[in-house]
């Protein structure tokens, strides 16, 4: 009986064909094409003098020198990490405290939780830009402020909002805490609704108080989704620059400058194309260590489960 | 592992020279363009005409996507300023641009406009359409802010012919002008038609000032005395949040000292001497209406000129700086009577009396990118019919609440000829200047905006802040 030798080029295409080449090559095209390729060349610009109007540029290392030897990005860096860390903390603890209101009303068979739900969503769901313009409206201090003439009602006068250095960041912050603590609120609400409810039983059976129960229970079980929560709520804000830029376009002068903005303003108001790159690769650097740390938790909650 | 981030590596490199040799590639494109009535040689002119007026059918469209015949033959693009095309949310703009729009298309039923929408971003828009110029992709004619006109100037096409059929003369427009139109100086090529500016001014309550300040100790002096006369009065507003307009709307008070902002090789002009003085005491107007307690700390909130028009409606202030477009806006807001009983307009302070007083100029041109003859022509003259020409240019600027360009333009139209506020902002533009149109210039602006800010919140102090500037723009 004859055998027929196998043939080398089928193997190969019935063996891509068995795997997921096929499927995933699309997707992998349009992530080069979409992703890869502007991020390279995001990087390759970094190391260059490369300006918006001009066709002509050379490979350098002064952009990022410059930006090393400038004392302002140091005031930037650290306006960037006080509104980041700030905003973080608010987004979280407030995503959380609501997430728990909404849990314990639906265990109350409350009504409203899901407009409460709903309600905190909205936020989420509006553009950077028009929440910076609704926060300008609401923190005008003129006559006809909403806030400050509420303050005047009270008898509250002479309240800076965006007009002084210290309150226009905390203002910064409070409107970016505003706009991320619908995605906390999720995030932690789909957290505790995993927790099994013959544990929290059990701690109320040996005596826990509803303080004990959060601490020693409820926030270990979603310790990894807070985890998760934590860092995306890091790279949201870091790369938050539209409402910033609507807000108080990084003024009064550089108080509320952050390093997104920067990057925004080198490109597009200075022209200056390599500068911005640069600053848009530091905070790609950034947000790539805060990337390897969410794929470590999420890794982690996953052995955990 | 090596070996498929390897191939991953290489595929990112050649996906990349691909992209790049696209983009190569489209700029050959541009350069080759060609209507199918882009024949040279004797007889080409009326052919070509033939061509143009020839009637493609079907109806005529003039939306902000399509303005023409769909199957005309030859299309145009058009990059405007969103707010003087069809997208503008003034239906006097609108109608009027409808208006003209429509004659043209009569007079050229085979050339389609096809208008590009941007964002009411100007400076975005601008920087994306220098990328475009640089990739070789840009719009055949664009409203280009005129600041900005001279990043683009070697792209541009000339617009002597097209003028001349107009019956434009480069000698009706104000001096400022002609450096930025004419780049080559007199007899060289003509390549924007500048068709709309604004100049800035003091504003001052007529009603309770009975001669406007013409220094800045005077300017102080008289906010002072206008708060203790009227209780809960505001003797002075301006824009000084972070943008252009708090360094535009003021430069006049610098130039005044005779000092220019950049040196001919575009370095920083008041690095020592007199004109670092000059520069510390426009600085310091900042410093001292603030701290004369003339003028409130809250002007870092208005980053625009319009930002200051809701307070203006209170009647409790007393004198603001803004530009000419400020009067058409607060008339709607107020009513033309009560401004025109309410406000006067002077000129912008000086620092030391005697010196003559100077604004900045601001505005829009029109250039033409199209390489190729004809669309050039046409791109030409339909801006030319739509905001520049003497059937256009006092009308436009009229609807549009703009300052005519050309001083024609205000002696033949009644709107202008007979407006006292028109004839004065005129007389402005006489000795305006407009701002450095280089890149130094928008580096030393964005420290300048940063200065003004920490001055009027405290801070930091005029002296303080001038070195920050030089140190930091002057290496």
């Amino acid at each position: 009986m004859l055998q027929t030798a196998p043939n080398p080029k089928k193997g190969v295409v019935s063996r891509l064909a068995q795997g997921p080449v096929y499927w995933i090559a699309p997707l992998i095209l349009v992530l080069l094409v979409t992703f890869v390729y502007p991020t390279f060349e995001v990087i390759r610009y970094s190391f260059t003098d490369a300006s918006l109007t001009g066709k002509d540029y050379s490979y350098t290392f002064s952009s990022f020198i410059n930006i090393l030897s400038d004392s302002q990005v140091y005031q930037t860096l650290w306006t960037t990490f006080v509104f980041v860390f700030f905003s973080v903390v608010g987004q979280t603890v407030l995503g959380l405290a609501i997430a728990l209101a909404i849990v314990k009303g639906e265990e109350l068979k409350l009504r409203g939780t899901v407009f409460v739900r709903v309600v905190t969503l909205l936020a989420w769901a509006i553009p950077g830009v028009i929440i910076g313009v609704i926060w300008k409206i609401f923190l005008n201090e003129s006559e006809s402020g909403i806030l400050t003439s509420m303050l005047h009602a009270v008898g509250i006068t002479n309240v800076t909002f965006l007009t002084s250095a210290g309150s226009a960041l905390v203002c910064t912050i409070i409107a970016n805490i505003w706009r991320g603590t619908a995605q906390s609120m999720i995030l932690s609400y789909s957290g505790l609704k995993t927790i099994s409810r013959d544990v929290l039983e059990a701690a109320d059976i040996d005596g826990a108080s509803s303080w004990q129960r959060l601490i020693h229970v409820t926030l270990p079980s979603i310790s990894s989704v807070l985890s998760i929560n934590v860092i995306l709520n890091i790279i949201n804000t870091f790369n938050t620059f539209d409402m910033v830029m609507s807000l108080t376009s990084g003024g009064p002068g550089n108080s509320t400058e952050v390093l997104a903005l920067t990057a925004y303003n080198q490109i597009f108001v200075h022209m200056n194309l390599g500068s911005g790159s640069a600053y848009a690769t530091i905070l790609l650097l950034i947000n790539g260590l805060m990337a390897a740390l969410y794929f470590w938790f999420l890794r982690r909650s996953g052995e955990d489960a | 592992m090596k070996k498929t981030f390897s191939y991953a590596l290489a595929a990112v490199m050649t996906l990349t020279l691909l992209l790049s040799g696209c983009g190569s590639s489209n700029k050959d494109n541009a350069a080759q363009n060609n209507t199918p009535a882009n024949t040279s040689g004797s007889g080409a002119n009326a052919s070509n005409e033939d061509i143009i007026k020839k009637h493609p059918g079907g109806q005529m469209i003039i939306s902000p996507q399509l303005i023409g015949y769909q199957e005309a033959e030859i299309e145009i693009t058009w990059q405007p300023n969103p707010s003087q095309s069809l997208e503008a949310t003034s239906p006097a703009r609108v109608d009027y641009l409808t208006k003209k729009m429509k004659a043209w298309i009569e007079e050229h039923p085979n050339v389609k406009i096809k208008p590009i929408s941007t964002s009411n971003n100007s400076t975005d828009n601008m920087a994306k359409l220098q990328l475009k110029l640089a990739e070789g992709t840009a719009p055949d004619v664009a409203a280009v802010d005129s600041f900005m006109m001279p990043s683009v100037a070697e792209y541009a096409q000339p617009l002597n012919d097209a003028m001349a059929a107009k019956g434009i003369s480069i000698d009706d427009y104000f001096p400022f002008m002609l450096s930025t139109m004419q780049p080559d100086g007199e007899g060289g090529d003509i390549l924007s038609d500048w068709y709309t500016t604004d100049v800035r001014a003091l504003y001052y309550r007529k009603d309770l000032i009975s001669a406007p300040p013409a220094t800045v100790d005077e300017l102080i002096s008289t906010a002072k005395k206008l708060q203790e006369d009227n209780p809960g009065m505001t003797g002075l507003i301006y824009v000084a949040g972070r943008n252009e307009g708090a360094v535009n709307n003021h430069l006049g008070i610098y130039w005044s000292q005779g000092f220019p902002l950049l040196n001919d090789d575009n370095s920083i002009a008041f690095q020592d001497g007199e004109a670092k003085t000059a520069m510390l005491n426009f600085l310091s107007f900042f410093e001292n209406t603030v701290k004369e307690g003339v003028t409130p700390q809250r002007v870092v909130e208005f980053d625009k000129e319009s930002n200051m028009f809701g307070d203006l409606t209170t009647d409790k202030y007393g004198m603001f700086i803004a530009s000419s477009s400020a009067v058409p806006q607060i008339k709607e807001i107020v009513g033309a009577d009560t401004f025109e009983q309410k406000w006067g307009i002077a000129e912008l302070p000086v620092i030391h009396a005697g010196d003559a007083a100077s604004s900045s100029a601001g505005g829009w041109t029109n250039v033409v990118f199209a390489t190729d003859k004809q669309k050039a022509e046409l791109a030409a003259d339909f801006v030319l019919s739509l905001y520049s020409d003497d059937a256009a240019a006092g009308e436009w600027c009229e609807i549009g609440g703009f300052l005519p360009t050309r001083r024609s333009v205000y002696d033949n139209t009644p709107a202008f000829a007979e407006d006292a506020y028109a004839k004065q902002f005129a007389s402005y533009l006489d000795q305006a200047q407009s701002r450095p149109p280089v890149s130094e210039y928008t580096a030393l602006s964005s420290e300048l905006q940063v200065a003004i800010g920490e001055i009027v919140t405290g801070a930091s102090t005029a002296e303080k802040a001038l070195e920050n500037i030089i140190k930091k723009v002057g290496k």
